[in-house]
């Protein structure tokens, strides 16, 4: 057999090596005649295939405007996103969520739709407002909403009928379905010997957010020079989530929760209630037959009723070479065709009215019955506060309310150390 | 021999036994402990999806779903994935042996003016972490042309582009006699010939040392793929296996872990047949890879 020498060996390698990175080299790349853009979107697998469905129905639809779709997995996006932007190699169209709205304007990275918008005439009243205003800064508007997720109340109706309680009011402007009301039937439908828990304190910021507006409580002041998370109404709010741990014993404490797999508490029948973001799809596939299921709103506090939420858009990045595709391709996006497949794959709240009021977000027959909830909502939603600091604000009220969640210390005290922390960074 | 050096003799060897016993007794517990994970992982990639949140959990599922591996083939191209790591991890550890090793005998068997101070300066490159020059990198390479091709993950390994694997190398060529050269000098041989006919052959276990730890390091990469990589079907396992979390709609976790243990499967294979090497490189380098 003929041995390899090592100057065989080196002079095949080379050559693989080289051969190798010619055939996977930009030269082969064709030139096209139609425009491309390019949109970049994170997403998992059912996003990236609602993605390619709106795309290919986007290219049935028109030849003008070739899309080339990068994917980037899930929290890495921000990184690529921000090394591209920084290394001046552009997309057209950025999938961005919310909150990351008001820095990419303040860094001018986003194109303004205010000229287009006035050219084009175009009719945004299609469009739940609340969630349009999420991507409007300082009253430009930069981008249109993808969905209109917001966070409702959950509940296991088998268990609700096997304790013979009333289910909580559908109905938004039902008063009587208040913080009194919720404790009795979290008390009632509480069984420590058969595992079951009539609530669950969710540890996320939108999820105790809804309990403190409900209760009339803010963040920041009105000026945003100050982090009033201590005032009287919100430490109400929050030493009412603790009670139910540790007073009532309605919610199970956290590590209890966390061995049994706190994401799963509510699929598991473990929980008759639970604070949720619209994972109607999930539920529906996991839930299957094991019970029956609804949602509700949030009980209403001393302010009402409220639910917190934002969701993600698509925005045109300020740099594109591309502007008026970048436009075209933008209204497509927010059109009812493109919305009702995004929806129809998904399962999430559309941000149409006119898809919102169709089968293909209703879904007759299935659970949530009561699944209009979602939509009347969007009218009670208190987005996340919007301040320059908020990120950090919120990572600091976060760590200091874990030792609420833990127990051992009141709202008040908690609060008062995350006022004096956040105020310091302000 | 007296009843009482026989008495003796057994005496010790029972206090060997009890020792040995002990000692085994200590590496098993440490061995558990190391290998928890992995078995949970393994564990894992074989239930089904109402198993993974089961409490009490299941060490061993009943019943196991292998299927879950074939899903991880046909729900994302992981395969395509695992030959795209591949073919980075060989191209790039071939380029960083050569490059690393010429430069290493230049700084190590050459003689040539500001030598030792320009080996300073690479060694000061090693301080700068990679987040430091990313987009300089990165502008770089999109002036090239190079944004979605291999070239940007593959190529600088052919320049020599990590002072540690120089360092390494140059470390152990200086172990060797000068003599060598020399000789071969004395024989006619030019540099090239020195250091291909006498250096390389020579520090078999040096390279096979920076092979292992730099393909590793190669195979597990994240930074360097996740940015310049834009299509799906071009990502690296190590870029792609991060599909497979989801926070807003929920892990499955089973494919997660399913994916996991083929994206470990190769480097546990290496690690077989290469243990020697392994433990020669924590020796040589002091590092773990």
């Amino acid at each position: 057999m003929h041995k390899l020498s090592r100057r065989d060996f080196l002079k095949y390698s080379s050559l693989s090596a080289f051969g190798a990175m010619v055939a996977t080299s930009p030269w082969s790349t064709l030139a096209q005649d139609a425009v491309t853009l390019r949109l970049t979107a994170w997403g998992n697998p059912t996003e990236v295939q609602a993605r390619e469905a709106t795309l290919a129905l986007y290219d049935e639809m028109q030849d003008a405007i070739d899309i080339e779709f990068i994917h980037t997995p899930g929290s890495e996006y921000m990184t690529k996103l921000q090394t591209q932007l920084a290394g001046g190699d552009y997309p057209d169209v950025m999938f961005l969520g919310n909150g990351a709205i008001e820095p990419f304007v303040a860094r001018g990275q986003l194109l303004a739709l205010d000229d287009y918008l006035a050219r084009d005439n175009f009719d945004t009243s299609d469009i739940s407002q609340q969630n349009l205003k999420l991507y409007n800064v300082d009253g430009v508007q930069y981008g249109f909403p993808v969905d209109a997720p917001n966070q409702q109340l959950f509940y296991n109706k088998t268990l609700f009928d096997a304790a013979g309680i009333d289910t909580p009011a559908a109905d938004w402007e039902d008063e009587s379905w208040n913080w009194d009301a919720f404790l009795e039937k979290a008390i009632a439908l509480t069984d420590h010997e058969a595992g079951i828990w009539g609530w669950q304190v969710k540890t996320g910021f939108r999820a105790w957010w809804i309990w403190v507006t409900a209760n009339g409580g803010t963040f920041f002041n009105d000026e945003g020079t100050e982090c009033v998370l201590n005032s009287p109404a919100a430490v109400e709010a929050l030493q009412f989530l603790a009670d139910l741990i540790h007073v009532h014993e309605v919610a199970p404490p956290l590590d209890v929760a966390s061995e049994m797999g706190s994401g799963e508490l509510f699929q598991s029948g473990v929980t008759a209630m639970e604070t949720w973001w619209p994972a109607i799809g999930r539920m529906r596939t996991n839930i299957a037959d094991k019970f029956e299921w609804n949602v509700a709103p949030h009980p209403a506090g001393a302010a009402g009723k409220s639910t917190s939420g934002g969701g993600t858009g698509h925005t045109v990045s300020a740099f594109t070479q591309q502007p008026d595709e970048s436009w075209e391709f933008l209204k497509f996006l927010i059109s009812t065709p493109c919305v009702s497949l995004w929806t129809d794959i998904m399962g999430i709240v559309p941000p149409l009215t006119s898809v919102a009021e169709s089968d293909v977000f209703l879904k007759p027959g299935e659970p949530p019955a009561d699944i209009l909830v979602f939509t009347k909502g969007n009218d009670y939603l208190r987005p996340d506060p919007r301040h320059p600091q908020f990120t950090q604000a919120q990572q600091i009220a976060q760590s200091q309310l874990e030792r609420l969640w833990v127990g051992g210390v009141t709202a008040q005290e908690v609060c008062d150390d995350a006022v004096a922390e956040i105020n310091r960074l302000l | 021999m007296t009843a009482w050096s026989l008495a003796r003799k057994a005496n010790r060897k029972r206090t060997d036994a009890i020792q040995k016993f002990v000692i085994y007794l200590i590496l098993i517990a440490g061995a558990v402990i190391v290998l928890f994970p992995f078995l949970w992982t393994f564990s894992t990639s074989l239930k089904t999806p109402d198993q993974v949140y089961q409490i009490p959990p299941q060490m061993i599922p009943d019943p196991a779903d292998p299927l879950n591996y074939a899903r991880v083939l046909v729900d994302r191209p992981f395969a395509r994935w695992m030959l795209n790591s591949l073919f980075v991890v060989v191209v790039s550890t071939v380029g960083t042996l050569l490059s690393c090793s010429l430069a290493a005998f230049a700084f190590s068997r050459l003689r040539w003016p500001l030598r030792d101070k320009l080996f300073l300066v690479l060694l000061a490159t090693m301080m700068l972490p990679t987040q430091v020059t990313l987009i300089p990198t990165f502008i770089l390479f999109k002036e090239l042309g190079w944004i979605n091709t291999y070239f940007p993950i593959t190529l600088p390994a052919w320049f020599a582009r990590n002072a540690f694997y120089v360092f390494l190398l140059r470390q152990f060529f200086m172990t060797i006699p000068l003599d060598l050269d020399d000789a071969a000098r004395m024989d006619g041989a030019s540099h090239l010939q020195v250091y291909w006919r006498i250096i390389l052959p020579m520090s078999k276990p040096a390279l096979g040392v920076a092979a292992l730890m730099f393909a590793q390091f190669k195979w597990r990469e994240f930074l360097a793929p996740l940015i310049y990589l834009n299509r799906t079907d071009s990502l690296t396992a190590a870029v792609g296996l991060r599909t497979f979390m989801d926070e807003t709609h929920g892990t499955d976790w089973e494919l997660m872990m399913a994916a996991n243990i083929m994206f470990m499967l190769p480097v546990v294979i290496v690690f077989f047949f290469t243990q020697r090497y392994m433990i020669q490189g924590v020796v040589i380098t002091g590092v773990k890879g």
